[in-house]
This record gives C-alpha cells, sequence and structure tokens, in this order.
C-alpha cells in the first residue's frame, strides 16, 4: 500500500515537475550552419589545393578585393575565367599562405608589392609584411573548374534573315536578337522552423544585422527553443545588381523594337542605325531570377553584338521586423543569416586567406574569342544603380559616323 | 650494358647498412679557395642527409653527400658535375660557381641543382632553367633592400664593387636598386679583388664627397677597403652583403677591432618571426656534429667568437626540401616527376621559415627576408632601424 502510495506520488511528481524541468533548460540549437547546407563553392576549392594556416597574427588584419572577368563566346558561353584578387595585409610580420584556386597561370597583379608564386591548384604568397603590404595577383584559371561557380548565366542568341549568326560571320536580313541573363545563386538549404526564445532570438539577429554591417562572418549564432524542430527547405540566393551594355557595329543594325521578358517594355520604337543598348538591373534570384531582351530590327552587313556585363552582390533584404511573431521572426532571422553567408560565398569567387574577414568580388562578363586575352580593363557601365527594375535604353547615336566604326572594329 | 649504367643511375645510389638504399647527394664548392662557404655548404647538406629518411613505395631512401672542389673554377665545376652524374648523384648542392654551364649537364641527366649562395640575377630561371633552384638571398633582393634601407638615411653612397665575379654580379644587382635614385650615388668604383692596398680608391670615394661606402666584394676587398678608410681616418659608415659576416673580415682586421665596428651587412635572416629557437635547434645539432665554427677573434671582454651557421641552414634546407619532393614523387625512379614535384612541396626551414619552390618561382629565399646587422665588439645584432631586422632576435656568438 505504501509502496504503491510512493510510486503514485513519485509518478505525480515526476509528471509535474519534468515539464518545468525542460522549461528551465530549453534546448540550445544552432541556426543552420553555412557550411553544412550551402553547397561548398565558391569559394573555388580544388581537391589538391592544401595550403598553409593563415598565422593568427593575420586574424582580422586582411582585406580581399576581387574581379572576375569572364570571356564569353558569342553564345554567352564562358570560354575564360581570370580572376584579379588583391589582398591588403594589414600587420607587421612574416606572411606565407595559399590561396586554393584551379590555376593556368598566375602573374602579378597591378599595385602588388610581392610576385606571387604558383602551384598545383594553389597561389602562394609568401614574404614579409613591415605594416603594410598590397600582394595583387592575375590568376587564369581552368574553366571547366570554375564556370559553375560563376552567379550568372548568359544566353545570347542572334538571327539575321532566319538563320543563327556565329563567330565571323557578317549578314544582312531581318534581325532578332535574344538576350538572357540568369541568376545562378540559387539553392535549396535544409533549416527548421520552431518557437524560439525571444531573447536568445534578438542577440542573435542582432550579431547578424553586425555581421553583415562588418562585412565579416557571422559567428555565435545559437539560441534556445522552447518547442521541437520542424524540417523545412529555405530558398537561399543573392541579388545581384547587373549593369552593361551590349554592342552592335555602328551602322549595321537597325533597331526597331525591344521586348523583355517579364516586364514586357516597348523601346521606343526608334529606328536607329548605330546602337547600344544600356542594362542596369537587380535580380534577387527568388523573384526574379532571370531577364530577357529581344530586340528586332533590321541587319546591313552585322556581325555578332559586343556584351560586358559587371555584376556585384546586392543588399540583402532584412525581413525581420518587430511585430512579427516569434517563429516568423525565426525564419526571417535563418533567411537573413542563410542569404548573407550565399552572399558572402560570392563576394569571395577565389578563398581569401582569411575566410571570415572583408572580401568584395566584381564579375564582369565580356564577349571575347576563346583564348583571346581578356584583359583586366576597366568595367564599362559603371556608377550607381539607380532603379530596382531594369531599364534598357537604346541609344541611337552616331549613326553613319565612321570614325566610330573605326574603332569600333579595332576594339 | 649502357642500359644497366643507366638503371644503375636512375637508381641515384647504393645498397648500404640494411634496409633501403642510400641516394648520393653532390656538394660542389670551393672548398680549397674559400673553405668557409664550401665547408659551411657541405656541412649544412651532410647534417639534413644523416637525418633523412625518406619512405616511398619503391622502398626506404637514405642519404649521403660526397664533396667536389670547384676552386671557385667554372671549368672545374663542369667536370665536377659530369661526375656526379656518374657518380649517380640524386640531386647538386651547388654554391654557384659555373652554374652557367652546369645547369645543362644536370638538366640532361634530370637532376636539380640547388643553388646555396651566390646570388647572381640570371642564375636562376624557372622556364629556361627548369632544374635550377636557389637557397640563398638573391644579389637582387639584397640590392634593393639596401637601397630601400640606405635613401632614405639621405647618405651619398659611394659603390664600390671588386672585379671578381661575385663583386660584377652585385654591381649590376646595385646598378639596377640605385637607378631610379642615382642622386644617392657619390661614385661608382671597381677595383681589383685582393688587391694590397686600396687609399687611392677609397681616397677617390672621399673626395667624391661619399658619406658612405657600400662595398660588393669578397670578404678579403671589404677588409681592405675597411682598412684604407680607418687607416686615413675617415670614419665613414661602411655597408656590405652577406660577405661581410664572412670571419675572413674579422680575422683580417683583427689587429684593429674598432675598425670593425659599425660595420653592416645584409644577409638572410637567421631567424624567423616565431623566434630564434628553431635556429638555436638547428645551431645545436650543427655544433654537435660539426663543432663550433671560431671565429679566430675575440670581444672586448676576451671571450671567443663564433660564427652561425646561418648560410649553412639553406644546404640543409635545400636537401630537406629534397628529400620531401622524393616523398611526394614516390621516389626517384623517375626523374621528371621528381622535378616537378620540387615545385610543389614546402618543408620547415632550419630558421623556422617555410622553404621551398614553386611553378613561378625556384628562389627559396624571397627578397623580404634580407635584414641587416651591425657589428660591435666583433659580434654582430640586427639593426633596430628596419621593420623587418627589428623584429629579430641576437644570435649568441659568445663561448
Amino acid at each position: 500500500m505504501t509502496k504503491r502510495l510512493l510510486v503514485t506520488i513519485g509518478a505525480a511528481f515526476v509528471v509535474a515537475v519534468a515539464p518545468q524541468a525542460a522549461a528551465a533548460q530549453p534546448p540550445v540549437v544552432s541556426l543552420p550552419w553555412p557550411p553544412a547546407v550551402l553547397p561548398g563553392t565558391p569559394p573555388l576549392a580544388p581537391s589538391t589545393a592544401g595550403g598553409f594556416p593563415l598565422s593568427p597574427l593575420f586574424i582580422g588584419k586582411l582585406t580581399c578585393r576581387e574581379r572576375v572577368v569572364v570571356g564569353l563566346d558569342d553564345d554567352g558561353t564562358p570560354n575564360a575565367v581570370r580572376v584579379l584578387q588583391t589582398i591588403v595585409v594589414n600587420q607587421l610580420g612574416n606572411y606565407v599562405f595559399a590561396v586554393p584556386a584551379p590555376v593556368r597561370s598566375v602573374l602579378p597583379g597591378p599595385g602588388t608589392e610581392s610576385s606571387p608564386g604558383r602551384r598545383q591548384n594553389q597561389i602562394l604568397w609568401q614574404g614579409f609584411s613591415p605594416g603594410r603590404r598590397v600582394l595583387a595577383a592575375w590568376a587564369d584559371l581552368r574553366p571547366d573548374e570554375s564556370v559553375d561557380a560563376l552567379p550568372l548565366r548568359v544566353r545570347v542568341a542572334t538571327e539575321v534573315a532566319g538563320s543563327p549568326l556565329g563567330p565571323g560571320d557578317k549578314r544582312s536580313g531581318d534581325l532578332q536578337l535574344t538576350l538572357t541573363v540568369e541568376n545562378a545563386t540559387l539553392v535549396t538549404a535544409k533549416s527548421f522552423t520552431a518557437e524560439p526564445h525571444p531573447v536568445d532570438l534578438a542577440v542573435v539577429l542582432g550579431r547578424i544585422r553586425s555581421a553583415i554591417r562588418r562585412d565579416v562572418y557571422a559567428e555565435g549564432l545559437n539560441i534556445r527553443l522552447l518547442s521541437s524542430t520542424t524540417p523545412v527547405k529555405a530558398r537561399v540566393a543573392v541579388p545581384l545588381r547587373v549593369e552593361g551594355t551590349l554592342r552592335f557595329a555602328p551602322g549595321t543594325v537597325q533597331l526597331g523594337t525591344a521586348t523583355f521578358d517579364p516586364d514586357r517594355v516597348q523601346l521606343g520604337g526608334a529606328r536607329v542605325r548605330d546602337g547600344v543598348v544600356r542594362i542596369s538591373s537587380l535580380l534577387d534570384g527568388v523573384q526574379r531570377s532571370r531577364f530577357r531582351i529581344v530586340l528586332r530590327g533590321g541587319a546591313t552587313n552585322a556581325s555578332t553584338p559586343k556584351l560586358e556585363l559587371r555584376v556585384r552582390t546586392g543588399e540583402i533584404p532584412d525581413p525581420v521586423v518587430a511585430s512579427q511573431d516569434p517563429r516568423t521572426r525565426l525564419a526571417g532571422t535563418i533567411a537573413l543569416e542563410l542569404a548573407y553567408a550565399r552572399k558572402r560565398q560570392f563576394d569571395m569567387f577565389l578563398a581569401s586567406p582569411e575566410q571570415v574577414g572583408p572580401s568584395s568580388t566584381t564579375y564582369v562578363y565580356r564577349t571575347a574569342a576563346a583564348g583571346a586575352p581578356v584583359t583586366p580593363g576597366a568595367s564599362s557601365g559603371g556608377g550607381e544603380d539607380h532603379t530596382l527594375g531594369w531599364i534598357v535604353l537604346g541609344l541611337l547615336l552616331v549613326a553613319g559616323v565612321p570614325a566610330a566604326a573605326v574603332m569600333w572594329a579595332h576594339s | 650494358m649502357t642500359a644497366l649504367c643507366l638503371l644503375a643511375t636512375a637508381c641515384g645510389g647504393d645498397k648500404s647498412k640494411g634496409e633501403g638504399k642510400t641516394l648520393l647527394i653532390a656538394v660542389n664548392a670551393p672548398f680549397s679557395r674559400t673553405p668557409y662557404v664550401g665547408e659551411t655548404i657541405a656541412d649544412g647538406a651532410g647534417l639534413a642527409a644523416a637525418n633523412a629518411v625518406v619512405k616511398t613505395k619503391e622502398g626506404t631512401y637514405r642519404f649521403r653527400i660526397k664533396r667536389y672542389d670547384t676552386g671557385l673554377s667554372a671549368s672545374t665545376a663542369v667536370t665536377n658535375v659530369r661526375h656526379a652524374v656518374a657518380d649517380g648523384a640524386v640531386a647538386i648542392v651547388d654554391e654557384g660557381t659555373g652554374i652557367n654551364a652546369t645547369w645543362r649537364i644536370a638538366a640532361d641527366a634530370e637532376r636539380p641543382i640547388g643553388i646555396t649562395y651566390q646570388g647572381g640575377i640570371g642564375l636562376v630561371d624557372p622556364v629556361k632553367r627548369p632544374n635550377v633552384f636557389r637557397i640563398a638571398p638573391t644579389d637582387h633582393g639584397t640590392a634593393f633592400r639596401l637601397a630601400e634601407y640606405l635613401i632614405p638615411k639621405g647618405l651619398r653612397i659611394g659603390l664600390v664593387a671588386d672585379d671578381s665575379s661575385y663583386g660584377q654580379e652585385g654591381q649590376k644587382a646595385l646598378r639596377q636598386a640605385f637607378a631610379s635614385n642615382t642622386d644617392s650615388v657619390a661614385i661608382s668604383l671597381t677595383v681589383p679583388a685582393g688587391a694590397p692596398d686600396l687609399a687611392p680608391e677609397v681616397l677617390r670615394a672621399r673626395r667624391a664627397d661619399a658619406t658612405a661606402l657600400l662595398v660588393w666584394a669578397e670578404p678579403t676587398t671589404i677588409a681592405g677597403v675597411i682598412a684604407a678608410a680607418r687607416g686615413s681616418g675617415w670614419s665613414v659608415p661602411v655597408y656590405t652583403p652577406a660577405a661581410g659576416e664572412d670571419p675572413l673580415v674579422r680575422q683580417q682586421l683583427a689587429n684593429h677591432p674598432d675598425w670593425v665596428d659599425g660595420l653592416t651587412f645584409a644577409a638572410g635572416r637567421p631567424t624567423a618571426e616565431v623566434g630564434p629557437a628553431p635556429f638555436l635547434t638547428f645551431q645545436q645539432d650543427y655544433e654537435q656534429r660539426f663543432g663550433v665554427q671560431l671565429v679566430g677573434v675575440k670581444t672586448p671582454d676576451g671571450a671567443q667568437v663564433v660564427q652561425p651557421p646561418d648560410y649553412a641552414m639553406y644546404s640543409y634546407d635545400f636537401v630537406n626540401v629534397l628529400a620531401a619532393a622524393i616523398q611526394r614523387a614516390g621516389g626517384v625512379k623517375d626523374r621528371a616527376k621528381l622535378l616537378a614535384a620540387m615545385n610543389q612541396v614546402s618543408v620547415l626551414g632550419a630558421n623556422g621559415d617555410q622553404r621551398g619552390f614553386n611553378e613561378n618561382n625556384h628562389e627559396g629565399v624571397v627578397d623580404d627576408d634580407v635584414y641587416f646587422a651591425r657589428f660591435e665588439g666583433m659580434t654582430y645584432a640586427p639593426v633596430k632601424d628596419d621593420p623587418l631586422s627589428a623584429t629579430l632576435a641576437v644570435i649568441e656568438q659568445r663561448r
């Protein structure tokens, strides 16, 4: 009797106390860890690269800037990838580190204060920094191991008189050009939903926002949960700002109409002899992952146009507001975390020696014959992006100016 | 028969002492003409060879060295390299004399050559001479570091080189280094190597209003310039490349120890940022095996002065890089693979630095690693007015 009573009391105690104990120590979980839930590239990481760990002396003392120049065939297929990586060492001391990359060749970059070394799948740096040292290298990459990690896909189809215009062709007749530009950063990542501890969530959200402001990797993203987790899938993409030009040889085309998918914008209907189409767009990768422009007109002894696009990662939208319920705020926080992590991947096409530090990358897609040097010239279409949409303007100038034609022919 | 000989050569050594094979490393250096340089190179290589064991699919390899004396003669160096190849040497550690001819003999036999003393421009070229490597400060790097150090001081420099190949290579490098700062150069002189009296040349520099002398020459010439300057009462500061730390300079000035004070030389740093521990460990091993190298002079308080084995660490490092490359190549039978592997490996050097080569660069000492040291009381210490040198520890030189 007494034993049964004790068991009953004990069971009642366990039932009564257990939830409180659980409530007192809710499980602590990490937000989805980007290296585990996002693709490994970029940055490019050839399997046999190896390397040297960065000395702790330089943690927080390096910045990295990259310019990725992608050579395109006339149909938009990448045929060359070259990267100018500029690392600034802001510390006194010896440095030795290797940047993994599928390199074909490595040359000193502009302004470099040391010469880069090259090993199989490595750019090698070694020397002494007297307090500040600029290390710049042009790396020519193996395209087949690089193009899949690029953020943008480009396709160009040019038809004159009803048949495709190929490299070196010059033809007259009705012109139709279709340019398709697609944000290729979208991935699906494993995530979860749950009831978060509101204070922890606020702290973690603050850390992510702070990391974004400082352009560093977000760390310390652990929260207590007040419920069990439910697995979900998250779509993660990086907004891309795309600017550039599509140029026909002066005097070879008369552009009639330009239509756009999805926006269906009419291009003035002006008749032109010479034309430059300016492109400025933000592709967020989720709501709008691509745009297409279709140009129609007439061609006179026309050849394939020259495309140059300058691409940078855009601002990550922050969907979290205080009025949301905790679950929604958690979902927004995770979305912000993963999108920022994905953005950092594309801001580091080649790995920075300090992968958690500041880095930025500009991608330049440029029509260039395979095997031709993709010159590291200044970008065109520079300046700030002014709209979130995209605008195309046909510039109708210089009709019949022979000098312009000569210049173009020699460009 | 020829095939058998080739096979024996390809195996690169002999079987000895039970397990594995012993690979021969040739040391081609001027043992008779400049014993300090020759012995230092051979001892450094010998120390590494004694400790290195490489286990590959081909078997276990150990190493031994064999000395070939060039006597500072290019033609003798050529003969030596032919003999070394015939002897089955897996690689050649070289002081640098005659490299313009010897590299081709070694290349034909697919043997790596590692220069561990001379820094001449053009001796190393990864494209034209893919089998030639160097672990030693380059003349180019030393000259530019000297220019970088001296020009901001506002000195008018008298550049003095002797007519030895070492001096002439250095003069070439100095011309490049000072090309865009000719205002800093008061006069440029070539003097005869080993001349008994350099007073007239030193007087010319003084009359050209030089406020410093930069002497790129053999040790005896450096000592001669210092003696001529100090003997005439001219307290001009004297700067040199690594030859200034050669014991011979101090030995020749032993009767006037104060004349050595202030002599500043540029050389590859013996210690890294991790501190002096790696070099001191290397020095201890070196001295246990070969004994200390007494300079033959004393400090003002009567202590014996010893020469740190700084140049020995270069040949030591080269042999270790070679061993690492053999490991990576899986042995020595595929010579081309071994040469390619030389570009892909690094080892922890005797001074704690990473040491290795790459496809773009066969220099194992980067130009940044040139430091400056100044003599005081027959021993030297890193200077404090250069960012790199100021980070380096003093190596004890008293016994």
